[in-house]
Formats: structure tokens, C-alpha cells, sequence
């Protein structure tokens, strides 16, 4: 072995120290649960960046470059996890909750709004986080901005779902257990039909290496249902960090419609490794970083930006958290967790989200040409 | 090129990254109430027959 091998030998034991220092330091501290959710969020955070298994990439390679095989793998994974929650989430109503929203008409425009903002940053929820861990510097500044911005959108969410929201809608209310998880399925592959009519030849089925990853999301999805008794989520642990920073300062969120209510109060007192979601974003990040510093060669930092577009990077993360707070979460919360779960507000989500998008993809070289590196995306 | 900001590599950010988290964890353990191993939740919610009490996305 020669020096430089050592040295990868040296940083990836001390990853592999760090990792478990990390998950015991948790189960001390907090007990299993949370132990087993920081497990649960680092394997996201691995299979995410060291398997390029992303959600903002593959949304515009499906327009820009008729390549279907990323979205083609986010479908099978949505559609194998819903196969696996469906069941469960019927014979254990009183102990695991699906990601159930209402369709309302700011959802559906923060929904859009997210989708365009998603492409100018290059990085959805998850994305951000993976990004940010992995060492994207454009990624760590629209980190913080939608830690803001999802705190921000928190103070306004009932105004705006005051403005006209229908009733929650889960297709296993509206069509039965067995009736909910065909009409998901029907849709998914409805999706992926459309998907494949649009991609060009060989670019159509995803290699054996994203069909993995999307089993191994898959499977990571359904335990973090099983064991925090929830779907997947990304945007409450964001919202929640801003409100802890925000508390910190000495400000009273008590008397604020959210954040007063008992549910969300009680998250504010308690620590961050009680909750979950928080959990598994702590993951993520901790474990792309460990992919990055795992692999002999970093890679190459996003290229440099003018100083402006560093202020519309993070206006657009404030956007993107924003967003999210008011559309009932991102590509992981609404769309991945929403769909696999059953409710109606995920494939709106997803149909708002995506038609902004395509805004976003045909805005971004107007709005920031030479601004945005390529090669960031998640 | 000096209207440029030069960025720091993928390491240093990475490390930034973790040093926020590390910040957040800080002022939490600072603000919040301290943890009660006592009232730690089952290790898994399925089969607990505990209602989920964490928050979610779409809560509102």
C-alpha cells in the first residue's frame, strides 16, 4: 500500500468512527427510536449521493434531454414503497400515519412556485440537503435560505390555506384499501407510459445501478415509516431548525397560529433528536459528506459565481423553503411520501410542481446565464 | 476575473455543513428541555401501539 492509500485507508476508518459515534452518541441520548431514524437518515444520505439517485435532475432531463431514466426510477420507487405503506397503513391506522394534505389553491401555486424554484437552484428538498452534505457550496447557502423560508412560509400557512382548500383526499378513502393502492399504481405507470413515449431510445429503462438505488430508497422510505410512524419528510425537521434559531433569539412564537398549536409547541420545547424528520435531515447530510470524503477524489467545487448571484441563490432557497411550507412539503414529503402513501395532494403537487418546472428549466438561462454551474443538480 | 468570489473545495464546504449542524444542535441543547430517557418512545412505531406524536410536512 502506498502512501496515498493510507491515507484513504485512515479517513475512511475515522468516517466509519465518526458514523458510529455518531448513531451510539444518539441512542444514548435519545433512546432507539431516534438512533434507528439517524441510521435511517444517513442511508438516504448514501444511497442519495453516492448512487446519484436525485428528483431535480432527472425532472429536466426528461424536458431538455428526453431522458426518462431517473424519473422512470423515482416512479418504481414511489411505486414499490406504496405497495409496502398501503398494507400497512391499513391494519395500523392508530400507529402509523400517511403524508395527508389538503388540495388548496395556495398548495397548488406554492407547489408550481417550488417546481420553478427547484431548477434555478438545482436541488429540491433532499437534493439540498445531499448537495450541501456533499460539499456544493451553491447548495449549503440555499440550504440556509430554505431553512428561513420554510420557517417564514410556517408563520403563514393558515392565512393562506385559509384562502380555499378542499378536505383531505386519500385515494384509499375514495376507493378502498385494495382500490387505492391499484388506482396509485394505474397512475404511476400512467406516468412512467408518458415518460417513456417522451424519452428518446436508450434513455428510456434506468441501468442496473439506479434500479438499485430506487429499491434501496424504496426500502429506507418504508422504515422510516415503520419506525417513526410517518412517511418521509423533509420540510417540518427545515421549518423547525429556523423556529429553533428564531426562539433562541429571544423571539415568542406562542401567540402564532402554528406554532402555538399544541402539536408544533411541543416540538419547539423538545430536543431536535426527539424529532424525527430533523433526524433524518441530520442524516443525509452527514452521510453524503461521508460519500464525498469516502471517495479518493472530493471532486470539482461548482464554478465560481459573480457576487449577485450569490444573493439570488439565496433568495431562491428562501423561495424554495417558502414554497414548500405552504405546498405541504417538496419532491420528498408531497410527492415521493404523499403519492406512496395514498393522498390526492401528492399528485397535484406533483402536476403543479412539474408544469413549474418547466418554467423554472426555461427561466434559469435568462435568469441566471453563466450564473449556475452545471453539474449541480441532485 | 476579480468580479468573481472564489469558492472554497468540496471539503471545506462539507465541514461548513457539519459545522452548521453542529451550531444547530448547540442552540438546541441550549433552548430546549432536556431529554427524558424515561418517556423515549418504543423502538419502532409499528406494533407500539402508540399513536405517532411527531410532525410531519403536511401537517398544518
Amino acid at each position: 500500500m502506498n502512501s496515498s492509500n493510507n491515507k484513504l485507508f485512515a479517513r475512511r476508518t475515522v468516517l466509519l468512527l465518526l458514523s458510529a459515534i455518531l448513531v451510539f452518541g444518539t441512542f444514548a441520548l435519545a433512546g432507539p427510536r431516534s438512533a434507528a431514524m439517524l441510521i435511517v437518515g444517513l442511508g438516504f444520505g448514501c444511497v442519495l449521493e453516492g448512487m446519484r439517485f436525485g428528483f431535480t435532475g432527472p425532472w429536466r432531463a426528461i424536458v431538455t434531454e428526453r431522458d426518462g431514466r431517473g424519473l422512470i426510477a423515482q416512479l418504481f420507487a414511489i411505486a414499490l414503497t406504496a405497495v409496502v405503506a398501503f398494507p400497512l397503513l391499513a391494519s395500523h391506522p392508530d400507529e402509523l400515519n400517511g403524508a395527508y394534505a389538503p388540495i388548496g389553491f395556495a398548495m397548488v401555486v406554492a407547489a408550481f412556485v417550488f417546481g420553478a424554484a427547484m431548477q434555478l437552484v438545482m436541488g429540491c428538498g433532499s437534493g439540498t440537503l445531499v448537495n450541501a452534505g456533499s460539499g456544493n457550496a451553491i447548495s449549503l447557502l440555499a440550504l440556509l435560505g430554505f431553512v428561513l423560508g420554510s420557517f417564514l412560509g410556517s408563520l403563514h400557512l393558515a392565512w393562506w390555506t385559509a384562502l380555499g382548500s378542499l378536505p383531505v383526499y386519500t385515494l384509499q378513502g375514495l376507493f378502498g384499501n385494495l382500490g387505492g393502492l391499484l388506482v396509485t399504481l394505474l397512475g404511476l405507470v400512467g406516468i412512467g407510459l408518458i415518460v417513456l413515449k417522451r424519452a428518446l431510445p436508450g434513455m428510456r429503462l434506468p441501468r442496473r445501478g439506479l434500479i438499485v438505488a430506487a429499491l434501496l430508497i424504496a426500502l429506507l422510505a418504508t422504515l422510516n415509516l415503520v419506525i417513526a410512524g410517518q412517511s418521509w419528510g423533509v420540510v417540518y425537521g427545515l421549518g423547525l431548525w429556523g423556529a429553533k434559531f428564531v426562539s433562541a433569539a429571544g423571539v415568542d412564537l406562542s401567540t402564532n397560529v402554528f406554532w402555538g398549536a399544541p402539536a408544533h409547541a411541543q416540538r419547539l420545547q423538545q430536543s431536535l433528536l426527539t424529532d424525527v424528520t430533523s433526524l433524518s435531515n441530520i442524516g443525509i447530510i452527514v452521510g453524503a459528506f461521508i460519500i464525498m470524503r469516502w471517495r479518493s477524489s472530493p471532486g470539482a467545487q461548482v464554478a465560481a459565481l459573480q457576487p449577485l448571484s450569490w444573493l439570488i441563490v439565496g433568495l431562491a432557497g428562501i423561495v424554495l423553503g417558502y414554497s414548500a411550507r405552504i405546498a405541504f412539503g417538496c419532491n420528498v414529503g408531497a410527492f415521493f411520501s404523499g403519492v406512496s402513501t395514498g393522498s390526492l395532494h401528492g399528485w397535484a403537487w406533483f402536476f403543479a410542481a412539474f408544469a413549474g418546472s418547466i418554467l423554472g428549466i426555461r427561466l434559469r438561462p435568462r435568469l441566471l446565464q453563466t450564473l449556475i454551474p452545471i453539474g449541480a443538480a441532485q | 476575473m476579480n468580479n468573481f468570489v472564489a469558492i472554497p473545495s468540496r471539503p471545506s464546504v462539507g465541514y461548513a455543513a457539519l459545522g452548521f449542524l453542529l451550531v444547530l444542535l448547540l442552540v438546541d441543547t441550549w433552548q430546549a428541555q432536556p431529554i427524558n430517557p424515561y418517556q423515549a418512545p418504543a423502538p419502532i412505531a409499528l406494533g407500539s401501539g402508540q399513536a405517532p406524536t411527531a410532525a410531519h410536512c403536511t401537517a398544518f
